[in-house]
C-alpha cells in the first residue's frame, strides 16, 4: 500500500490517482471500480490517521481493526455528518489552509468547518468539471441563473447558496441572472437571454425551491420556451416537499410549462464538495466513479441491501485536507440498482429520501424555551 | 396509542397575559384556604391515583405507575407523618400562598409531583404546561384536569390553574409577581432566562437546572453475583436509564466501576450484554435519528476525552470506556450513551466532581462507607445516593432542597412558661 503523497509533491502516484477524476464518468463496473476506490480509500485513511491526531483518536475508539487495510468499502471506518459541526478536522498545518467552506446545512444553527487547501479545491473543481462534462459537453453553454446576482456579490462571508451559484457558474458562459433580490422573475431578462440563446443548447442552474418558484409559481404555463435548456439543480427537498411537489411533479410540471426535458437534479454537501451526485435520465442519482454511496441500517450501522431503505454514507477520493472521504450522513436513502444492464450509466442507481426524522427530544434539558427579554 | 387530547384550561394569547394573570388572582382570591393535607386534598390525591391506575391508556406505562403509586393514601399518609414530625414543639407548618410551577416541558410526570407536594401542604398552584406538551405528559395532563373537574373536586380545583403558553415572556412576568413561591426546572440556560422575570419581595425560588447523574457499582460485589442476580441488576439499571430515554436528570449516564481493573473488563463486559438483553425485555427501542445522535456524540467523545475504546452492544446501549475522568464532557445525547471508567475507590471521584452532579445510584456499597464518601465529597456534587434501580423514585427531597419545607411556612409559637 502506498500511502497517499501529500499534495504539494505530485508524485506519479497522485497523478495516476488525479486522473481518476479528471476521466469521463460512470463507466466503471463494480469489478474494477470497488477494488480502485478501495485502494484510494485506504490510503487515505492511513494519511488521515496520520496527519490528524483528532481523526486517529475518533477511528481507533470507533472501529475495531479497521485502520487503513480495510478488506472491503464497507469496512472502511466513516465519521458522521454532525463531527464537522463540532470540531475543525484538518489534516493540514495551518500554514497550508487556503480556505475554510462554513455551511449551516439544513437543521441547525452551527455550521460545518471544511479545511481545504489548494490542491483538495483543485481536485474538487477538477472533478465537479469532470462530473458535469457529461451533461453540458466541451463547450461552455450560455447560463440562466435562477438566482438574484446578489447572492454572490453581497458583502460579508459567502452563503452556502453563493458558493453553490459560484461553483456552478464555471461551467457556463455569458451569465444571466434572472431573479431580482426579492426572487421575483425578472421577464424581460429572462426574453432578452432566450432571444439571444435559446435557439441552441443552454444551461440552467438554480437551486431546486427557487426554480419551481421562478418557473413554475411567478410565471403562466407556456410564458417561456425553455426547451433547449438543460436545467441542473440542487439544494434539496424541503421546501417542496411541504408543497407536495416530488422529483416526479417538478419534472412533469415544468416540462409542461416550459418544455425543459432535460433536467437533473443532484445531491451533494460541503463536507464532499465536488463528489456530487447526478441524476441520470432515468431520474434516479449516480456516483461518479472517485465517489460511491453506501447505505446502512441506522440503528446497527451495518449494510442493508440494495432495495432496503437506510442512511447515507457517501464516500469519494476527493477529500486530502480533511478526512472527509467517508462520512455517513443523516439522510434516507435506498439503491435501486447497480452497474444495471438497461441503464446508460454504470454504478449504484439511487435515491434520497430525505433527512433521517428528528425524534423529539425528551427530559429536562429539553425546557420551554419561554424567553426573557 | 395515547391520544394528545387537549383539555380544556387557559389559554393565554399573547396580548392577554395580563388578563391570565388577573383571571389566575380572581380564581384564588375565591378559593377556599385548605389546610396541610385537607381531607379535600387527600380526597383528590386518592381519586387520581386511581384514575392513573386504572387508565387502559396508561396500561405499561411506567411513569404513570409510579406516579400512581405515590399518589396512594399509604404514601400520602406517610408524608403527613413526616410534616408532624418535623413540625416539632415549637413551630406550626403553614402553607406560602400560591406556588407558581415551571416544570420541564418533557419528563412527562414531573409536573404532577411538583403540583402535589405543593397541593398537599394547602398551597394554591399555577403549572405552566406546555403548549407542545404532548404524548404521555398530554394525556396525564388530560386525566388529572378531568378528575379535577369531577364536582366533589371543586374546592381543589379552585386553588389551581393549569395555564398553557408559549414562548412568550410576559405570561411568565406577571405570573412570577403574583406567587409566593417558584418552581422552575429546565435547561440551564431556560431557567436563566426565566429568573430574570422579578419576584414579589417575600417570594422564594426553587431551581432545579441541567444534571448530570452516574451509577457506582463495586467490581467485587457484582463478580460475586450469580447469573439470575446480575440480570435483575442490569435490569434496574435499564430502568434508571431508559425509562425517559436516558433524557431525565437522574437517568444515570457514566458507570464508576470501582475495585480491581483487572477483572473489571470482564465483569463490564458481561454487564453491558445484560443491560441490553434488559432493555430488549423491556421493548425500549432507540429510533434512528437517537441511534445517529448517539453516533455522532461518541465521536466527539473520542475527540475530546480519554477515550479507550467505544463499544457498541446493541443498538440501544452504547459504551465509552475511558482511561481517566480528566476532560469528561458530560455530555447528554440520551437514547442510551453510556461513559464507564474503573476508579480504586469512591473517594478518586472528588476532585471531578462539578455542583450539576445529581444522583449516583450504587450497588456493593455499605452505607457506612457511602456517608463516608458523602462526608469526603463534602458538598462538591451529589444530592442524592440511592441504590440502583431507585434513580427516578421522586421523593420530596430533590436535589438537596426538601420539598416539603420550602413549600411552607414554619410558623414559631412558644407558650409563656408556666
Amino acid at each position: 500500500m502506498t500511502a497517499v503523497a501529500l499534495p504539494a509533491t505530485r508524485g506519479v502516484e497522485t497523478r495516476k490517482r488525479e486522473q481518476q477524476f479528471a476521466i469521463p464518468q460512470y463507466m466503471l463496473l463494480a469489478a474494477d471500480k470497488q477494488p480502485m476506490l478501495l485502494r484510494s480509500l485506504n490510503a487515505l485513511t492511513a494519511h488521515h490517521r496520520a496527519a490528524s491526531p483528532t481523526y486517529a483518536r475518533m477511528i481507533d475508539a470507533l472501529f475495531d481493526d479497521r485502520g487503513a487495510d480495510a478488506p472491503d468499502l464497507a469496512s472502511v471506518p466513516f465519521l458522521p455528518v454532525g463531527i464537522f459541526k463540532s470540531h475543525q478536522l484538518q489534516s493540514i498545518p495551518d500554514s497550508e489552509i487556503a480556505t475554510v467552506l462554513v455551511s449551516s446545512g439544513t437543521t441547525g444553527q452551527i455550521p460545518s468547518r471544511i479545511v481545504l487547501d489548494h490542491a483538495t479545491a483543485t481536485r474538487q473543481r477538477v472533478a465537479l468539471a469532470s462530473i458535469m462534462g457529461t451533461l453540458l459537453g466541451p463547450r461552455r453553454l450560455p447560463m440562466l441563473v435562477l438566482d438574484a446576482p446578489g447572492i454572490i456579490r453581497a458583502k460579508g462571508p459567502l452563503t452556502a447558496r453563493g458558493a453553490g451559484v459560484l461553483g456552478m457558474m464555471t461551467f457556463g458562459g455569458a451569465h444571466v441572472f434572472c431573479l431580482d433580490d426579492a426572487l421575483t422573475i425578472q421577464r424581460d431578462v429572462i426574453e432578452q437571454f432566450l432571444a439571444k440563446h435559446g435557439h441552441a443548447p443552454f444551461l440552467i442552474f438554480g437551486f431546486t425551491f427557487l426554480a419551481w418558484q421562478a418557473l413554475i409559481e411567478q410565471l403562466p404555463v407556456g410564458f417561456l420556451d425553455l426547451s433547449n435548456g438543460i436545467l441542473v439543480h440542487s439544494g434539496g427537498w424541503k421546501t417542496l416537499e411541504a408543497r407536495a411537489v416530488t422529483d416526479a411533479v417538478f419534472r412533469q410540471r415544468l416540462s409542461e410549462a416550459t418544455g425543459l426535458t432535460r433536467i437533473h437534479n443532484f445531491y451533494g454537501m460541503v463536507e464532499q464538495v465536488g463528489s456530487v451526485f447526478l441524476q441520470g435520465d432515468d431520474g434516479l442519482l449516480y456516483p461518479p466513479d472517485f465517489a460511491d454511496v453506501l447505505i446502512r441500517d441506522p440503528r446497527s450501522l451495518e449494510i442493508v441491501p440494495h432495495g432496503t431503505e437506510g442512511v447515507i454514507q457517501v464516500v469519494s477520493v476527493l477529500p486530502h485536507s480533511y478526512p472527509g472521504h467517508s462520512i455517513l450522513t443523516e439522510d434516507r436513502g435506498v439503491i435501486v440498482h447497480e452497474d444495471a444492464p438497461y441503464s446508460s450509466r454504470c454504478g449504484k442507481g439511487f435515491r434520497v429520501l430525505g433527512r433521517v426524522p428528528r425524534a423529539e427530544l425528551r427530559g429536562c434539558s429539553d425546557v420551554i424555551a419561554t424567553g426573557m427579554p | 396509542m395515547l391520544a394528545a387530547t387537549r383539555p380544556r384550561s387557559v389559554e393565554a394569547a399573547a396580548p392577554a397575559c395580563t388578563d391570565l394573570a388577573t383571571s389566575v388572582s380572581a380564581q384564588f382570591s375565591l378559593a377556599p384556604l385548605l389546610q396541610p393535607f385537607d381531607a379535600r386534598t387527600l380526597a383528590f390525591t386518592t381519586d387520581l391515583s386511581r384514575a392513573l391506575a386504572s387508565d387502559r391508556e396508561l396500561r405499561g406505562h411506567g411513569a404513570a405507575q409510579a406516579l400512581a403509586y405515590w399518589l396512594r393514601p399509604t404514601e400520602t399518609r406517610r408524608l403527613q407523618q413526616y410534616v408532624r414530625a418535623i413540625e416539632g414543639d415549637n413551630a406550626v407548618l403553614v402553607p406560602r400562598g400560591t406556588v407558581f410551577h415551571v416544570p420541564p416541558s418533557n419528563v412527562d410526570t414531573l409536573f404532577v409531583y411538583s403540583w402535589a407536594l405543593a397541593l398537599l401542604v394547602g398551597n394554591r398552584n399555577v403549572v405552566r404546561l406546555s403548549t407542545t406538551l404532548s404524548g404521555l405528559g398530554a394525556y396525564i395532563a388530560f386525566l388529572t384536569e378531568s378528575v379535577l373537574a369531577r364536582p366533589v373536586h371543586a374546592d381543589v380545583a379552585a386553588g389551581t390553574a393549569f395555564v398553557r403558553y408559549g414562548h412568550e415572556a410576559e405570561p411568565t412576568r406577571a405570573l412570577s409577581a403574583l406567587c409566593d413561591v417558584r418552581v422552575l426546572w429546565g435547561g440551564d440556560a431556560a431557567v436563566s432566562r426565566l429568573r430574570a422575570a422579578p419576584l414579589a419581595p417575600h417570594a422564594i425560588e426553587l431551581v432545579f437546572p441541567d444534571r448530570y447523574s452516574f451509577a457506582a457499582l463495586h467490581v467485587g460485589a457484582v463478580d460475586a453475583l450469580t447469573a439470575e442476580e446480575r440480570d435483575v441488576l442490569a435490569d434496574r439499571f435499564a430502568a434508571d436509564a431508559f425509562v425517559f430515554d436516558q433524557q431525565a436528570c437522574a437517568s444515570p449516564r457514566l458507570v464508576l466501576w470501582v475495585g480491581n481493573a483487572a477483572s473489571m473488563h470482564r465483569v463490564s463486559a458481561d454487564f453491558w450484554t445484560r443491560v441490553a438483553s434488559a432493555t430488549a425485555r423491556r421493548g425500549v427501542t432507540i429510533d434512528a435519528s437517537g441511534a445517529l445522535r448517539k453516533f455522532t456524540v461518541s465521536a466527539a467523545c473520542a475527540a475530546d476525552e480519554c477515550v479507550e475504546h467505544i463499544t457498541r452492544v446493541s443498538p440501544e446501549v452504547t459504551v465509552v470506556r475511558l482511561g481517566s475522568l480528566d476532560g469528561l464532557q458530560r455530555v447528554a445525547p440520551g437514547s442510551g450513551l453510556f461513559h464507564e471508567v474503573c476508579l480504586t475507590s469512591l473517594e478518586e471521584l472528588a476532585p471531578h466532581l462539578r455542583r450539576r452532579d445529581q444522583t449516583l445510584t450504587v450497588f456493593g456499597f455499605s452505607r457506612d462507607a457511602l456517608v463516608a464518601t458523602v462526608r469526603h465529597l463534602n458538598g462538591r456534587g451529589v444530592d442524592r445516593v440511592v441504590p440502583v434501580g431507585q434513580a427516578l423514585a421522586f421523593d420530596h427531597v430533590w436535589d438537596g432542597y426538601d420539598l416539603l419545607q420550602q413549600f411552607t411556612r414554619r410558623v414559631a409559637v412558644r407558650a409563656e412558661d408556666v
